[in-house]
């Protein structure tokens, strides 16, 4: 195969792959803590909106993209509120935050349509950076996409070498057990929620800033979703959650190189959910079969006296 | 330390009336009392899990206020509870770092070792990296003990440790729990059972619907005055035992083998026969894969190997809607995670299974004139207390909910009655009546499969019984055939043969 | 019992949460009550802190949509409480049945196919046909999800969730491609645009004076709404999805065959969508175009949610978020401002009624410490 064009599917891969990794990490974080945050797609088009906006007047891509993050961190905020403290349906509190978000998105948005970014992040020109082997090149061209390739690496030692990495699986299995050792359950979901805000969040402004540096409305057309899938086939490992976003960023990228065969450009859009579809069903056989399956108590309010 | 004039309410019911409650610094005091008489509500207040309404808590003579276990950690005192509040899919290592480990990287080596030592020096041993789920009910309660002295313990609160123990497990925490109070811990032992309170206490206070009735010195009582100030009246131990008869065999179960959520064997070639009128018990600590036969022969767990034959017919694998129309009946373990639905009303909740029957359905709908007065005479037949029939299930307290479910199972005239535990966690004048009704129903023709952890109801009910151990029958013998101890050694894994042997 | 003790530090206060054990029928009414008030307020907030007058916001909305607009409102309504009355079964059983859209858009196409193949039916004909060829679309596109949860435990809001999405694409792929419009107006043909031909004029459903309020849609509308009342509170199949909503175990105990009452379920529930699809296009859009669903299922998910188990209240739920749909229409016309608004609106709406809920399942304590 010609080398070129699997140079441009890596590259693709990792471009169209890294927001939903960087997604999928935040709530594998979430859902370890016991607490089901169906609503990426609102917290990814807040992020979107607002680091666009910032991006656009202040010229400062990098403030786009941190205070993008940060919105996504605040409006799970709400989330985290009503599942934690009023111990609501946690799936229709994700619905909920989802229809606000993209309508705060839409909203927001507006004076931004047709603009584009006159600065954007397209590498960082630094030689002795690009000189580190294999992943110079990447760190160079698309820094975000190295955070995400070294955050599911660091993420992953977190949660299963360090002492948070056990109190956060044990608050999500058991929280009984952790609160009767003095562990404030309450804070660590809120913490877990906060932090997949963020990650959505960034995830959101990568895609308006950097992916297509010109506002879309609606441009994560269902990622938010497929973060959720992607949450559940990683087993909520986030080493699994690297290879199976750049593998699905991979399967959305070739879209693209297919368009051109014959087969209608809609039908091929249907591509990555019939995937994701199939990554649940596979997921889900897995789980019956090895016997791992999602934290324990997630998604299930935690009422201290009740075992 | 001390416990003064604490009062604790829940929605409906007081359940510490004023109690006072002191322990004397390395001293064994048992708390005594009835299901739901209000020992764990003291002692989840005195680990910080509840506040009290009203009272204090004084700890060397200082009043303390424990607002969540942290406190309570903080202060010294520990707790193993009843139902084990472990991580299943973690290490034991992994369990005790939760809340003891020092270092945020490799958390793990500081525990390890003191978890070996001590294993040494109190006989707690147990693997530090082996997975919880793969433990035993003793080796999970040495992991929360040994959790307790990580947290520095001092006073120790154990809430009905032996609940899960076989009799010689129950002697090896007793020596334990001995050699803790000789290194000067002061241990609270929560419990039911007079026999352990005679055998380990220093002193024991009786509670009684919510109030302290007592606190004795334990060798200036016995088991029969413990009795009475725990119930309030001469305690019956005997049931009634109808005349009846013993017919054809109704239930045959051949070498049955069925898997449990591990994919591991939990009966291994089981055989057995139940007859007309016959009450067959299972006796056996809980774990043996009692849980597992159950399931099978109530259609929620699939036989591998082996067969169950109904009255002639074959029924492996049978599901459940199709067994309870073959006239199986099941009262089960878990009653309000399985046997009621909550929020539907008592009435609904009395024709579950029989939804769909003439007369409660006349055609395409629900007849609930007819459901209505089903279920008030069966509420009436059963003395179940509650103010009308159309209020939510949930409203029942614990013994109500059982009599629902037994109301609702044999008032259909069964063949098999399957009851796993009925009597479980309810208080005596329930346990009477629900001992004295399945009885009655054996009398009347039903044939009984008995599972309770109880070797009293065992004895008292059972015309023949099995004991259970990993799996197999160790042997089946009728109740006075064998002494309370050699029934202990088939419960930890000795064949009958070998007991009368005199091994 | 359970002690809801939840420890916020709110100044020298603890806060402390008790179950609530009965809850009268006023109460729930009340609360809901509450939901929408509390919503309206917020909103007022949001528009004052962006410089819009809300009196004039609201007065845009409101007034328009149950005033003038009150056609166009109940039109709406209908096809959304259409979709909700299938969408709050599903809920009480558990089965979260989030690709209302999908079926929706399915059911719409399938009765445009129907109409495309026999153009020359009668009415009389055609029209039940492509009702029914709807609502068997959206209950057909129901049972994947329904049995993957049963058989393999697939967790059902992803995959009614993609099905959302493939049904969409489907929708794009037949109105730009096969389906494009192909039309001769005036001697100049017409044919390229977003958009397809118009279905047979006899399966145009009559509507109420000059509006998009059809008769049929009324009528399916009051016709369903008796029947879930009937089929959940009055018949052993609605026994069984409330058993198995409010506890599963129960549910597997008593021997209940999941497959079977899911399968069912979901015939229902897609099936109402579908329909309602179908409703739609043969009473108002008449065309198939991308932008035929526009969150249609989503919005019934509120719907759903706010009525409650209560058919009325479904039915009242649905005029008011109808209200607001429309209103936003107008408000959007009236004052320039996008139409995202109405989706905030929803949001808002949404979180309050799960304060509500909150409200209706606690009570809350202040202690001091």
């Amino acid at each position: 195969m010609n080398v070129q064009i699997l140079n441009f599917i890596i590259y693709q891969a990792m471009k169209s792959g890294t927001p939903l990794l960087l997604a999928t990490l935040g709530e594998i974080y979430a859902e370890r803590a016991g607490i089901l945050n169906l609503g990426i797609e609102g917290m990814m088009a807040f992020g979107a909106v607002v680091g666009f906006g910032v991006a656009y007047t202040t010229g400062n891509p990098w403030l786009g993209l941190l205070l993008g993050a940060l919105a996504g961190a605040l409006i799970s905020l709400i989330h985290a509120f009503f599942s934690i403290s009023l111990r609501v349906n946690q799936v229709v509190s994700g619905l909920a935050l989802v229809i606000l978000g993209l309508g705060i998105h839409s909203v927001m948005g507006k004076p931004y349509v047709g603009q584009k970014l006159s600065n954007t992040i397209t590498g960082i020109i630094s030689p002795s950076l690009a000189q580190i082997p294999v992943v110079g090149s990447i760190i160079v061209q698309d820094p975000i996409a190295f955070l995400g390739l070294a955050l599911s690496v660091v993420l992953w030692y977190v949660l299963f070498k360090t002492k948070y990495g056990i109190i956060l699986r044990s608050v999500g299995e058991n929280p009984a057990a952790a609160d009767a050792l003095g562990i404030n359950v309450y804070k660590v979901r809120y913490l877990a929620t906060i932090f997949g805000g963020l990650m959505a969040g960034l995830a959101g402004a990568y895609l308006s800033i950097i992916f297509r540096p010109s506002w879309t409305e609606g441009i994560t057309a269902g990622m938010g979703w497929i973060a959720i899938a992607l949450t559940i086939f990683s087993l909520w490992n986030p080493i699994h959650a690297l290879w199976a976003s750049y593998f699905f960023g991979a399967i959305s990228a070739s879209q693209y190189l297919l368009q051109g065969k014959g087969i209608p450009v809609d039908i091929l859009g249907m591509m990555p959910y019939i995937f994701t579809l199939v990554i649940v069903v596979i997921a889900s056989l897995a789980q019956l079969k090895k016997r791992i399956g999602a934290p324990e108590a997630l998604a299930v309010p935690y009422v201290r006296g009740q075992s | 330390m001390e416990m003064r004039g604490i009062v604790k309410r829940f929605p409906g019911v007081v359940a510490n009336d004023h109690i006072d409650f002191d322990l004397r610094e390395g001293e064994i005091h048992a708390l005594l009392g009835e299901n739901g008489a209000g020992k764990t509500t003291l002692m989840n207040i005195l680990y910080g899990i509840h506040q009290p309404d009203e009272g204090e808590i004084l700890i060397d003579g200082r009043p303390v206020k424990l607002r969540s276990p942290r406190d309570a950690i903080a202060l010294g005192i520990g707790m193993v509870h009843q139902h084990f509040k472990l991580v299943e899919k973690h290490t034991v290592a992994e369990n005790v770092a939760l809340g003891y480990a020092r270092r945020v990287f490799k958390p793990l080596e500081d525990v390890k070792g003191k978890i070996l030592e001590y294993g040494e020096r109190y006989g707690l041993r147990v693997d530090p990296d082996a997975y919880v789920w793969q433990l035993s009910a003793g080796e999970k309660q040495r992991v929360e003990i040994i959790k307790a002295l990580f947290a520095g313990a001092r006073i120790l609160i154990l809430d009905e440790p032996t609940s899960v123990l076989t009799p010689q497990e129950s002697e090896e925490l007793f020596h334990i729990v001995k050699k803790m109070r000789e290194d000067g811990k002061s241990i609270i032992f929560i419990t039911h059972k007079l026999r352990e309170v005679m055998e380990v206490g220093d002193r024991a206070t009786v509670l009684r619907k919510g109030k302290k009735v007592a606190t004795l010195e334990v060798s200036k009582t016995n088991p029969r005055e413990l009795a009475r100030l725990m119930v309030g009246r001469e305690v019956l131990f005997e049931i009634e035992r109808p005349e009846k008869e013993i017919g054809e065999v109704v239930l045959r179960v051949e070498d049955l083998w069925v898997l449990n959520d591990k994919g591991l064997p939990a009966v291994r070639g089981v055989s057995f026969e139940i007859r007309k009128g016959e009450i067959f018990g299972i006796a056996g600590v809980a774990g043996n894969g009692q849980r597992e036969l159950v399931e099978a022969l109530t259609g929620l767990r699939r036989v591998e190997k082996g067969r169950i034959i109904l009255m002639g017919r074959d029924v492996t694998n049978a599901d459940p809607g199709t067994l309870f129309a073959l006239g199986v009946s099941h009262i089960p373990e878990e009653r309000i995670k399985m046997g009621i639905v909550p929020n539907l009303t008592v009435m609904e909740n009395m024709i579950l299974k029989m939804e769909w029957r003439q007369p409660f359905r006349k055609g395409l709908f629900l007849d609930f004139d007819t459901i209505q007065s089903y279920s008030e005479e069966r509420v009436r037949e059963f003395d179940i207390y509650t103010p009308s029939v159309r209020v939510p299930a949930r409203t029942l307290s614990g013994g109500n909910i059982q009599k629902l479910i037994l109301a609702r199972e044999i008032s259909v005239s069964p063949k098999v009655i399957i009851a796993a535990h009925p009597t479980y966690g309810l208080d005596v004048a329930a346990t009477e009546y629900i001992r004295n009704r399945l009885a009655k129903e054996a009398a009347g023709g039903a044939a009984i499969f008995l599972i309770s952890e109880e070797l009293d109801e065992i004895f008292q009910l059972s015309d023949r019984f099995a004991v259970m151990f990993n799996g197999e029958f160790m042997g089946v013998v009728r109740p006075g055939e064998l002494t309370r101890e050699e029934v202990g050694l088939m419960m930890m894994g000795k064949r009958l043969e070998e007991v009368r042997g005199g091994a | 019992m359970p002690d809801g003790t939840r420890f916020a530090r709110i100044l020298p206060y603890r806060v402390r949460l008790e179950p609530r054990v009965e809850v009268p029928r006023t109460f729930e009414i009340q609360v809901r009550i509450l939901a929408i008030l509390l919503s309206l307020a917020i909103m007022t907030i949001v528009f004052l802190s962006l410089h819009i007058n809300p009196i004039s916001a609201f007065k845009a909305m409101f007034l328009y949509a149950f005033g003038k607009g009150i056609l166009s409102t109940l039109s709406r309504a209908m096809t959304l409480v259409l979709i909700a009355i299938g969408l709050s079964m599903a809920f009480r059983s558990l089965f979260w049945n989030i690709g209302a859209e999908g079926q929706y858009l399915v059911g719409a196409i399938t009765a445009f196919g129907i109409g495309r193949l026999f153009p020359n039916l009668s009415g009389y004909a055609l029209i039940p046909l492509m009702l029914l060829g709807g609502f068997a679309a959206g209950a057909l596109y129901g049972q994947l999800p329904a049995i993957l949860k049963v058989k393999l435990k697939v967790n059902e809001v992803i995959t009614t969730l993609m099905l959302n999405y493939i049904a969409i694409r489907l929708l794009y792929y037949l109105v730009y491609g096969p389906w494009n419009v192909k039309e001769v107006v005036g001697g100049v043909e017409y044919t390229g645009y977003a958009v397809t031909n118009n279905i047979p004029y006899q399966a145009q459903l009559s509507t109420v004076g000059n509006s998009t309020l059809s008769y049929a849609m009324m009528g399916l509308v009051a016709v369903f709404l008796i029947a879930e009342y009937l089929i959940m509170e009055r018949t052993p199949l609605g026994y069984d999805f409330k058993v198995i909503g409010d506890n599963p175990e129960a549910a597997r105990y008593a021997g209940m065959r999941f497959l079977r009452l899911t399968m069912i379920l979901m015939l229902l529930s897609g099936g109402l969508a579908g329909l309602a699809g179908a409703g739609e296009l043969m009473a108002n859009q008449h065309r198939l175009r991308p932008g035929f669903a526009s969150g249609f299922g989503f919005t019934a998910i509120i719907i759903a949610w706010l009525g409650g188990t209560n058919p009325i209240g479904i039915l009242l739920a649905g005029i008011f978020i109808a209200g607001i749909i429309i209103g936003g229409y107008n408000f959007q016309i009236s004052t320039g401002l996008p139409v995202g608004f109405v989706g905030i609106f929803q949001g808002v709406l949404l979180f309050s009624v799960l304060f509500g809920e909150f409200l209706r399942r606690y009570k809350v304590k202040f202690e001091r410490w």
